[in-house]
């Protein structure tokens, strides 16, 4: 169980902590670390910001769910590159990779001679999973993401999360679907190296067809993370802001902005099976499993 | 049987999320990444044929330096030239770039097109490497003991009188080491 609870957080500790245990970071300026760390950021919040519901139906009385949710989040190919901000003279007509671009790097040259940049990690399609817990009550539903402190080397991760999902629909007699909205916040933190805040804001519905539930929804949403990291000075990098040591702290926004869900249940007792697509900056497949009453 | 069903879901799920976290595990195995290095050669004399030598050292620089014995693979990728200095400014001669082993052992030698080195003043020209050439220096890098490159630049045709060329060089290494 133990073994399985490091898995499911696997994503997020590989994402921060790469950070701080590999170099490719620290060849990046304020500016192209912005370029090369958006689409992860994104995918960060896309993973983070899914599974906030699988129905609108909100308990008029008294309700629990406990959940496992799971995502696979797919990185459009536009996002594998970014056109690199470099000084006068040199050439930017050729992309570099992003985060989760090609491996190998990138070399631009110039009057300076060659900058160069990092490359990715060679992965378009990212598994994302965490549980969540929720309580319901007279139409209002408090959701709990959290992870206690855990320690990946020499640093610590913390994850919260908070969501509220009110039902609109209670108030509109003979409506025949459920609609309710819903806000999520998260925050996870690695050390002082890493800290995101992930906000989403969303309006769903759902209808029910027997053990059937149909659900969609509109989110807006927005995620930011501070990264914190040492430039490793290059003498030789024809890049002056590389050429010795510097510690940089840049704020990277992600481009998840809306998304656009649709999805069914299967309700079996108190077993409830879920799966949807998100369409949004990158697409998520979100699937889950929970147990509520 | 439901009881059953519900069971391989949940050990299908898990699956599912330790097979694809282990394949991002892979991705986080190894690094790749290039490493610019910069040489310096000052050629001055009266003869026709003049030329400067300059030794790589893969060690000057610090991501080879710290990941040392997590190498697995080191690979000459871009190679420009770049006039600095030239003396007189409309100096004319041939210029050509030779690649040795630290032996001595001659890999490749390029030549520069035009003869006019004032062309490349703050303008670096990129050598179009053959995948033969690129091939043969990275025979040589395959052993990672071999951490030496001999760059010899060689400019030929001048006219006699005195004349001095000040030059640099720029290399591009591609690294895969272990994290």
């Amino acid at each position: 169980m133990i073994k399985a609870y490091w898995i499911i957080f696997l994503s997020i500790i590989l994402f921060t902590t790469s950070f701080a245990q590999d170099d490719r970071f620290s060849q990046l300026n304020s500016d192209n670390v912005k370029g090369y760390a958006t689409p992860l950021v994104t995918t960060l919040g896309m993973g983070i910001n899914s599974g906030g519901f699988h129905s609108a139906s909100v308990a008029k009385t008294f309700g629990f769910s406990i959940s496992l949710k799971g995502m696979m989040i797919t990185v459009p190919n536009d996002q594998l590159t970014f056109k690199p901000s470099l000084p006068d003279g040199y050439n930017t007509d050729e992309n570099a990779p992003t985060f989760w671009g090609e491996k190998g790097g990138s070399s631009y040259l110039g009057p300076n001679g060659y900058i160069s940049l990092p490359g990715g990690i060679d992965e378009q399609s990212i598994p994302f999973a965490m549980p969540q817990v929720a309580v319901s009550f007279l139409g209002t539903e408090v959701m709990l993401r959290f992870i206690p402190t855990i320690k990946a080397g020499d640093e610590e991760i913390n994850f919260f999360g908070l969501g509220v999902k009110h039902s609109v629909s209670q108030y509109i007699p003979l409506l025949p679907l459920d609609i309710a909205v819903q806000g999520i916040y998260n925050k996870v933190k690695f050390s002082d190296i890493v800290e995101g805040t992930n906000l989403a804001f969303n309006v769903h519905a759902s209808k029910s067809f027997g053990i059937i539930a149909l659900y969609s929804g509109l989110q807006y949403e927005s995620s930011t993370f501070d990264l914190n990291y040492t430039i490793k000075g290059d003498p030789n990098s024809g890049d002056p802001t590389l050429r010795q040591d510097k510690d940089i702290s840049a704020e990277v926004d992600g481009d998840n902005n809306f998304r656009f869900i649709v999805g069914g249940a299967l309700k079996l007792a108190l077993i409830v099976i879920n799966a949807d697509i998100n369409l949004g900056s990158q697409t998520v497949f979100t699937t889950g499993l929970s147990f509520e009453f | 049987m439901r009881k059953n069903n519900k069971n391989i879901f949940i050990a299908g799920f898990f699956v599912l999320v330790f097979s694809f976290n282990g394949c991002l595990l892979d991705a986080f195995d190894t690094l790749t990444q290039e490493l610019p290095y910069t040489y310096n050669l000052s050629i001055s004399g009266d003869a026709t044929t003049l030329e400067s030598t300059a030794t790589v050292n893969l060690d000057n620089n610090d991501f080879y330096d710290d990941n040392q014995g997590k190498i697995n693979k080191i690979e000459l990728v871009k190679l420009a030239y770049k006039t600095k200095e030239v003396n007189p400014e409309n100096l004319q001669g041939n210029i050509s770039l030779t690649i040795k082993q630290s032996n001595g052992t001659v890999i490749f030698s390029k030549s520069i097109p035009g003869n006019q080195p004032s062309l490349y003043t703050n303008n670096p020209y990129e050598l179009s490497l053959t995948q033969q050439e690129i091939q043969l220096a990275n025979t040589y890098l395959s052993n990672l003991s071999n951490k030496q490159l001999i760059i010899t630049a060689m400019v030929s045709g001048l006219t006699e009188g005195p004349k001095s060329l000040e030059a640099e060089i720029f290399i591009v290494f591609e690294m895969d080491y272990d994290l």
